[in-house]
Parts: C-alpha cells; structure tokens; sequence
C-alpha cells in the first residue's frame, strides 16, 4: 500500500515537472515569435520612408553621392536581400548605425539610456502599487466606505488630467511657486520626485480599483467565511487571508499594462528632460533617425516580452491551476 | 471579528441622485467649453493671428482686449483658445466617428455573420491589446515624420477594435431573437437583415459607447500633440499650446494653465456623462459589458 503511494507520488511529480517544462517551452517559443514579428514589423516601417538619403544629404546632393550612400547603406539591393540582410544583422547583434551619428551602433545609444528609464519607470510603478496597496488595505481594514470615495474620487480626478499636464502642474507648485524641487534633468535624486509622482498617481488609480474589487470579491468567499468562523480577528484575516490572493490579478494587469506603461513613460521623461529611452526616441523621431527608433522599438519589445514571460512564470509558480491548464 | 467589510453598497437612493447630478454637471461642463469654441470666434474682439509684440506674455484679466491675456507673441489667448478648441474637438470627435464607424460594421459583420470575418477580428483585437499606440505612432512618426493626419490614420486604425467588440457581442445577443428570424424565413437576405434589425440596435450601443469615449481620445491626442507627434506647429492645437506655454511657465504660467484646464474640463465632463452608462443597474450598460466580455 506504501509502496503504491510512492509510486503515485513519485509519478505524480515527475507529470507535473514534465508539464512544467511543456509549459514553459511554449511560452519561450511564443515569446521568440513575439519578437521576430516585431523586428520585421519595425523593418517595413523603416522601409516605408523610402531611402534615407532625401534626409541625410543635400536637398541639391549629385546623383552620385545619393548612390553611394544608398550603396554603403544596402538600400540598392532587392527588399527582400535587404530584408535578409537586417535580420542576419540583427542576429549577429547588429542593429544598424545611427543615421545622424554616423559610425556610432544605434543599439550603443540605446543601451546608454536603458539605465535612467529603468530607474524612473521602476520607481514610478513601485511607488505606484505601495500607494495602492496601502489604500486598498486600509479600506479593506476599516470597512468604511468613505475612504473609497475619497481614493477613488482622488483617483477620477487624477485621471481627468493627462500625464504631461499633470508633470507641469507639479513643476509650477514645487519649482516655481515653492522653488523647492529641480523642474528638470536628472542630476540630483530631489530631481526624480516629480517624474516619480507623476507616474505613481497614474498608476495609483489603476491598481486601487483593481485590488479593492478583488479583496470585496475574496471577502465573501467560503475559505473567508470559515477564517472568520475559526474566530480569527478581522485584520488577520484580510492580511493574511484575502490579501494574498488578491494580489494575484495585479501581477497579471502589471504585465498586460506594461507596454502603455512605457509609452507612457515616454511622455513623462519628456516632460522632465529626464535623459532616458523615450526622451531619445523623441529626439530621433525629430532628427528622423529610424535605426535609433527601431533599436529602441526593439529593446522595450524585449522588456515587455521578457516581463509577461516572468509574470507567467511567476503566476504558474504561485497558482498551480495555470501550468495544468 | 465584530466588523465584516461586505463589499460596500450604496444606497439605491444616493446612486440614483448621483447618476442624474454626474451627467447634468458633466454635460453642463462639456457644453459650455464646446460653446466657448464655437461662439468665441464670432464676436468682435475675436483675432487668433495678429502679432503684437508690445503686448507680450500678458497676464489675464489685465487688458480688457485680451482676457486671458497674450502669448509670447502678443496674440490673443481667449482667441488660440477658441481656435485650437475647434481644432483639438474635431479631430477628437472625427476619430471617434471614423472608429465608432469602422466599429459599428465589422463588429456587427463578426457577430451576424460569424465564421472567419470573427476569427480574424478577434485575433488582430487580440494583438491591439498589446500594442501601444504611442509607440507605434513613434515609429511611423520616425519612418514618414510627424504629421496630423498620421496620428488620426493610426488613432483611426487602432482604437476601432473596443467598439467592434461591443458591436459584436450585442449582434451575437440578437442574432437568435424572432425579430430578426422572422424576415429571414419570409426570404430576406442575411445583409438586408443586418443592416435593417441588426445595426439600428448595435448602433445605440456604439453611441453611447462613443459619447464616453472622447474624454479619453482627448487624453490621447492632446498628448501626442504635446510630443510634437500630432497637430504640427502654425496650426493651433491645445496640446500645442501646453508645450509651448512650458518654456514661459515661469514668467507667464497661464498660457499652460489655461489650454490645460480646458482639457480637464472636457475630460472630467465626458467621464461624468459616462457613469449614467457605467452606474450598475442600467440595462443599456449591462449588454454592452456583455458585449466586451463575449
């Protein structure tokens, strides 16, 4: 009989792991495929421009030197050889020179900035889900209604004012009435308040709502019932009980989100001058320098692919029903 | 153990008294800017171009010509005001229309019809979930350079697919009732019918869903023309008008302040309207969740 159950077990958990890797694998897959559609894609745009020479010469450059630049840059040759030609590239790590600084690896320039938005974007969200976590909670712990009005209310309000105008109403109270805070750049760590806060309000709303609904949702379910009925007290059984289990549609939206999440950040940073990602795809949009575009284009489709792949993971980690699915 | 948070209701009464006040204040709101747009430029004082460089960065309230004051360039601000309303209004409402437009038929089309036209719908709303738009009006901006009509092409792309979502679970709910049974075994074509019982019922649903949608089609364009990826520069625009109030914000804050509350106050508004929609219990809302759900 024993030896029964162990052979079960032992089964049992050799199907799981197997799973586990099925599981996994097919994400890998989907996510490389993820990528190379967005790589291609970023070719046909770049290739939807035509040649680059109209912006990188002369309006009244010779014929000759249009040719020998279309020529070191391989726009003369068939779409589909050039096409052939990126993706080799883009394999062997090589993702085309800046059209504006020419000899410098538009990936280079990319890579310099990854840092500082990682910082922002990182710090923004952080603050963000601590903020929504503490008022989901304290609702939740109070039992009284109108800390939500006051949050969500706060939260509506918010939401009625774009992110750019909101990062220059902060400027105008904290830099320029109060002369507190650097409206700009990122030099000082007091510097990163204001970005900071313009993101985490953003967010704050988002994650509010989503973590109050699943902790009114989980607070009438039967596992709940029972806690209370063991007579554990209340706080106990929000924090150790529903909360748990409500944070696990957070982790899932967070990942969802994340690319209007980078978008967005795009428009903060350019707000502050803050010197990241999005502050140089402005720039290169300006100066029409696609490489740098399409490389960062690139990088936040492997941000956010690497991300939801974590995510799931994650989620398959903490939620067994994910992977048997 | 005393105290169990149930999930807070409010009382039938309060929701009823806030659904009605929300969208009075908000329509009140919406009104008086769009009539502000439309009428401004009617009066006398009105002069959006004129340059007058003894009179710039004027403060509001200070020459009775320019209530709101002068730009860095002396020109009226009540006047750009009212013009890059008209602007910023008309094309938030010509993208919503084109959407609400494309929505209403291919939604309707999936759902009456089914089939492939769904699968296909289905997979490329799939992949706008994950697109961002403003990264890929980044990348078009970057491969043709920015231009208004490129935004309204991309905004007119892409944000479609929530109203054929909705377009199409309501088409699905009504596929099955007699009123649209009926003329199809006295022979009546399957477009005839959709287009005739089908679409009529879709299309209030894609009304409302549009009235509440400009708040946040404004959101979006206001922000790309403040990047400098929409409306381009002589061309007056609100979003326009904050980026460029920010280099004055020091010596003149009202040139941003005062675009940027008009902004708010059209978003604030149209999300207000929106809970008469939103606010659980009304019928019209409860099939277009279903809608978004199916």
């Amino acid at each position: 009989m024993l030896e029964t159950i162990r052979q079960h077990y032992v089964y049992n958990t050799s199907v799981r792991k197997a799973l586990m890797a099925r599981y996994v694998l097919r994400r890998l897959i989907q996510a490389v495929v993820t990528l190379a559609i967005v790589v291609s894609l970023t070719f046909v745009f770049g290739r939807l421009s035509g040649s680059p020479a109209a912006i990188l010469l002369t309006e009244n450059a010779p014929q000759s030197q249009i040719d020998a630049l279309n020529h070191r840059l391989g726009f003369d040759l068939p779409i589909w050889q050039q096409y052939l030609n990126y993706m080799g590239g883009v394999l062997h790590g090589d993702f085309g020179d800046s059209y504006r600084q020419p000899g410098v690896p538009s990936m280079q320039l990319v890579f310099e900035r990854i840092p500082a938005s990682f910082q922002l974007g990182f710090a923004g969200l952080a603050v963000g889900l601590l903020l929504a976590l503490i008022a989901a909670v304290s609702i939740h712990l109070t039992g009284r209604r109108s800390l939500r009005t006051v949050f969500l209310g706060f939260g509506s309000l918010r939401q009625a004012i774009p992110d750019f105008f909101f990062g220059l109403l902060l400027v105008l109270v904290f830099s320029v009435w109060l002369g507190a805070l650097p409206s700009l750049g990122n030099a000082d760590w007091r510097a990163m308040i204001m970005p900071v806060l313009t993101i985490a309000t953003g967010q704050f709303v988002v994650y509010t709502r989503l973590m109050d609904n699943a902790l009114s949702e989980q607070s009438v379910s039967d596992y709940t019932r029972t806690a209370y009925a063991r007579g554990e007290r209340h706080s106990t059984v929000v924090l150790t009980e529903t909360l748990p289990n409500a944070l696990l549609p957070v982790l899932t939206v967070a990942g969802i989100n994340l690319g209007t999440f980078l978008g967005g950040l795009v428009i903060v940073e350019n707000v502050f001058a803050w010197p990241g990602l999005g502050q140089l795809m402005l720039g290169a949009v300006y100066s029409r320098d696609f490489p740098v575009v399409q490389s960062a284009l690139i990088i936040i489709a492997v941000i956010f692919v690497v991300a939801n792949l974590l995510v799931d993971l994650i989620y398959g980690l903490v939620d067994p029903r994910v992977r048997l699915s | 153990m005393t105290t169990t948070t149930s999930p807070a209701t409010v009382p039938a009464a309060r929701v009823r008294r806030f659904r009605v006040t929300g969208p009075l204040v908000g329509t009140v709101l919406v009104g008086l800017v769009v009539l502000f747009c439309i009428a401004y430029p009617l009066l006398p004082g009105y002069d959006a171009y004129t340059q007058n460089l003894d009179k710039m960065l004027l403060g509001p309230f200070v020459d009775p010509s320019h209530p709101l004051g002068t730009d860095a360039l002396g020109r009226d601000e009540a006047s750009r005001l009212a013009l890059a309303g008209r602007i910023t209004l008309g094309i938030v409402v010509a993208i919503v229309a084109v959407n609400a437009l494309i929505g209403l038929v291919v939604g309707t089309s999936a759902g009456y019809l089914g089939g492939k036209v769904d699968t296909v719908l289905m997979g490329w709303a799939d992949v706008q979930l994950a697109l961002p738009v403003i990264l890929v009006l980044i990348a078009l901006s970057a491969a043709l350079g920015p231009s208004v009509w490129l935004m309204i092409i991309v905004l007119a792309a892409t944000y479609w697919v929530g109203y054929a979502r909705v377009a199409r679970g309501t088409a699905l709910s009504l596929r099955e009732r007699d009123f649209v049974i009926a003329p199809r075994i006295q022979g009546a074509s399957r477009w005839w019918t959709a287009r005739k019982h089908i679409m009529p019922n879709v299309a209030v649903q894609i009304l409302i869903l549009a009235s509440t949608d400009i708040g946040g089609v404004m959101l979006l364009t206001s922000s790309f023309d403040f990047l400098g990826l929409g409306v381009q520069a002589p061309t007056p625009s609100w979003g326009l008008m904050i980026s460029e109030g920010q280099k004055y914000i020091r010596q003149a804050p009202h040139l941003a302040l005062v675009p940027g509350i008009a902004i708010f106050l059209v978003i604030i508004g149209t999300n207000l309207i929106s809970q008469r929609f939103t606010a659980e219990g009304s019928a019209l809302f409860r099939i277009a969740k279903k809608g978004k759900r199916a």
